[in-house]
């Protein structure tokens, strides 16, 4: 996470401890976690357009606006909803990967007296919110990729075969990158 | 006495020029061609040439009879050479011998004959039975690409729905 945003928080009267717990909570994404995120939400969203050239035959130029509209829009919604669903899992994650995590940072250390128990929870805390962190995010990422994809398929293949491939391209690919941000923001009850 | 020298006359000459149009011992080699390709396609075509050689010399005029019952002209092609084509819609189209059975015009007057009488068509002699090996068309793959995608990345999609719920578990 961002130094200066760590500061920020401290000099707002957070401890480093109480300000990695708060990582582990927050829905906010690093600017590295950003930039993965709308890479491959651009790369993602722009697959398809190869798809609809050479299957479905449409004209790159003609058609070009929507495809640009298109996979902007996709984009977007698609980086919202990876955001989303990291912020959902991180936190389990961290709790299942903590035994792990203390484990390892134990054998690590060691028996070095100069680390002092709060230092030892501090990098607990820290090691555990990396991990949740990168996991959280690479699975974000292959959940929705595979959800994007696998509807994207099934309503331009099979919803919509008699569609034109305009009225086909912008269905499915609004459908589905709307469908999965809207419902990267539902809760869980419990 | 001499109109009955002329009618003997024109009699023989009848006879003689019927025997003369008459294949006689009649020889067939056949080649088939058959439509390979029909996936974009509602009808595949078979297509039966064959040349053939009679003992007299002569080159009748042809008509076949496919087993269906159906009778049509033969083309003539070339010097002995025929050809018959046929179509057939993709669904009852299947590779095999078709026996077409080859009839002079004397036979096919006898063919109508027998059509017209109620008498039994293959009781009529042919001159020659033709087979015309037909070859089934390729009418695409079996399992469509877009099926294959759409089950691997179901597949994929639920193993991530699933790893979704048991982290969240």
């Amino acid at each position: 996470m961002g130094s200066g945003k760590q500061q920020k928080v401290q000099s707002s009267g957070f401890t480093k401890e109480e300000e990695l717990l708060l990582q582990d909570f927050s829905r906010n994404v690093s600017t590295k976690s950003s930039a993965l995120f709308y890479a491959n939400a651009f790369i993602v969203s722009a697959i398809p357009i190869w798809l609809f050239w050479r299957v479905h035959n449409m004209d790159l130029l003609s058609s070009g606006i929507f495809f640009v509209l298109l996979t902007g829009a996709s984009t977007y919604l698609m980086a919202m909803a990876y955001r989303n669903i990291k912020f959902q899992i991180k936190h389990k994650i961290a709790v299942r990967r903590e035994d792990a995590v203390t484990r390892e940072i134990n054998r690590q250390i060691g028996d070095d007296k100069k680390v002092t128990r709060k230092e030892k929870d501090e990098r607990i805390l820290w090691k555990k919110n990396e991990v949740a962190d990168y996991e959280a995010t690479t699975f974000s990422i292959f959940y929705n990729n595979s959800l994007f994809l696998a509807i994207i398929i099934f309503i331009s293949f099979f919803l919509l075969k008699n569609s034109s491939p305009l009225v086909n391209y912008i269905f499915s690919i609004g459908l589905a990158s709307g469908a999965l941000a809207l419902f990267s923001t539902s809760t869980q009850a419990n | 006495m001499s109109r009955n020298l002329i009618a003997a006359f024109l009699v023989c000459l009848c006879a003689g020029v019927t025997f003369a149009t008459t294949c006689t011992s009649p020889k067939v080699s056949v080649t088939s061609f058959s439509t390979q390709d029909a996936t974009i396609l509602t009808q595949v075509a078979h297509v039966g040439e064959f040349s053939l050689s009679c003992g007299n010399n002569v080159q009748p005029n042809l008509f076949a009879e496919f087993p269906c019952g159906k009778i049509v002209p033969v083309a003539k092609i070339g010097n002995g050479k025929y050809q018959v084509s046929w179509t057939k819609e993709i669904k009852k189209s299947s590779g095999g011998n078709v026996v077409l059975r080859l009839f002079d015009e004397e036979g096919y007057a006898s063919v109508r004959k027998a059509q017209r009488d109620g008498d039994n068509v293959s009781n009529v002699k042919s001159l020659v039975d033709i087979t015309v090996a037909t070859k089934g068309a390729y009418k695409g793959p079996w399992v469509k690409a877009e099926l294959v995608a759409a089950l691997v990345v179901g597949g994929i999609a639920y193993f991530a729905f699933t790893a979704k719920s048991k982290v969240q578990g």
